[in-house]
């Protein structure tokens, strides 16, 4: 390779990774606030804001789900297997919205760290299959943990 | 060897070499579109959560592939036109950015379109979300700097260094998913035992083909047409026209 | 790659109403083609443009150069 063709490679691999070290450095600092939600944990440690809006994430718990009399807020519970939150919430739900799975509840934290929520979105995983392998998964399953003593 | 090459690579040869073989890429192109929207829409089952929506899927993903594999060849052939002073690869490099403009586009309004019933939401300022939206930004600011310089080689160094630098943000759009809490899933298909199903799986990575053949067939023509604007002073565009 | 399992819709009505998505995903189907269509349309257009352009510049200049000729002459 000639030497002025080198020299230009060397400049474009600099600058990529002249640039690239300058976003890692970016987005480090700025991780916090690149976070979309604060996981339940983070909240019973402390470290989300009371009294302005914020997100809560994790996986709505099973059984958790409280429909009482109309016109009073529905209740759910957050879990990410460590810690947990309340949320209250009257308003439409997502479709995908069920226990067991992800939800992102966007509200208000009142003094007992309880989430009032004014918006609650579902967040699904990276499965995707059809109904009827579903429901072989979930057979075989049932069948394995039957036949185990 | 290398100058054998580089006379393989001159805009002439190009352009002749496009032109025979665009038509063909375009016809695989189209075949495997039709064949993929049949077998996407009417021959695919529904999933166990999402439903019929998971069709917008066989849209979505290969459009979000394609908007970041389009910048990756804009940016390599920017990288070889800067180092080899190559003008077919400056041409290149600048046929993508409008096509990787409009995979980047489809992606942000199909995902919206999925985003809005199953996720109960058109937008959420979340890091997958937002580097997808910085991409588009960064093709139409190409775009734009190209048209804002009147001396072609000076438009084609200065794009082809916002190229190199716009290039950091395709990690971040991909791994932004593992990196920050986002509302966007996890990946799917870019992982060691995809979690999709077979009967999914087919139709979509049918259809991943269908956009490549669509993205090379597109950036050829435009070439084309990029060629005979910046040679149209030489002997060989006028004895062709 | 997946087999091709059986037609999914059983009739033309529960084809466009995708479940009731059907705004959503004929939304995204409508666009993305739409789409694919027009920068098609656009690149095809620039071409025969620029050809255009070429063979108007190519005439004028033969006229020019005929013109000189005939002055000479």
């Amino acid at each position: 390779m000639n030497p002025k063709r080198k020299q230009r490679l060397i400049s474009v691999i600099a600058i990529v990774v002249g640039v690239s070290l300058a976003a890692a450095i970016l987005l480090y600092a700025l991780r916090q606030n690149i976070n979309l939600f604060f996981t339940p944990s983070q909240i019973i440690s402390g470290e989300a804001p009371l009294g302005t809006t914020i997100r809560v994430g994790g996986l709505v718990k099973a059984d958790s789900v409280i429909h009482p009399q109309e016109g009073v807020a529905m209740r759910f519970v957050v879990t990410d297997n460590v810690g947990e939150v309340t949320v209250s919430y009257s308003g439409l739900l997502p479709d995908l919205f069920r226990e067991g799975q992800g939800v992102v509840a966007i509200g208000v934290l009142n003094a007992e760290k309880k989430l009032i929520a004014s918006e609650v979105l579902a967040k699904h995983d990276e499965t995707y299959m059809p109904p009827e392998v579903y429901e072989a998964m979930k057979a075989s399953a049932e069948d394995s943990t039957i036949k185990q003593p | 060897m290398l100058a054998n090459l580089r006379q393989l690579a001159s805009p002439k040869n190009f352009y002749q070499f496009a032109g025979t073989i665009y038509p063909w890429i375009l016809f695989l192109a189209v075949g495997t579109l039709c064949f993929g929207l049949v077998w996407g829409l009417l021959y695919s089952p529904p999933d166990y959560q999402q439903g019929e929506t998971v069709r917008i899927m066989y849209l979505h993903v290969p459009m979000a592939i394609m908007s970041m594999a389009a910048y990756m060849v804009m940016a390599g052939a920017s990288a070889v036109g800067l180092v080899w002073h190559l003008k077919t690869a400056h041409i290149v490099a600048r046929s993508c950015a409008p096509i990787g403009a409009m995979f980047t586009l489809v992606t942000l309004v199909t995902g919206a379109l999925w985003g809005k019933p199953m996720w109960g939401t058109w937008w959420q300022w979340d890091a997958r979300l937002t580097s997808e939206l910085i991409l588009l930004f960064l093709y139409l600011g190409y775009i734009g700097l190209y048209q804002a310089i009147d001396v072609v080689e000076t438009a084609e160094r200065a794009c082809a260094l916002l190229a190199l630098v716009g290039v950091v943000n395709i990690p971040i759009i991909h791994f932004s998913v593992e990196w920050w809490h986002t509302l966007h899933q996890g990946p799917t298909i870019s992982r060691l035992n995809p979690t999709i199903d077979a009967s999914l799986m087919g139709p979509l990575y049918l259809m991943i083909l269908a956009h490549w053949m669509i993205f090379m067939a597109y950036v050829l023509m435009h070439s084309r047409t990029a060629i005979l604007a910046r040679e149209r002073k030489t002997q060989w565009v006028k004895s062709l026209v | 790659m997946g087999e091709i399992t059986g037609m999914s819709f059983s009739s033309w009505s529960a084809f466009l109403d995708m479940g009731g998505y059907g705004l959503y995903v004929w939304g995204s189907y409508g666009f993305a083609l739409a789409s694919i269509v027009w920068v098609f349309l656009a690149i095809w257009w620039q071409h025969r443009r620029q050809l255009d352009q070429l063979r108007t510049i190519a005439q004028r200049q033969a006229e020019l150069e005929k013109r000189e000729d005939e002055s000479e002459a």
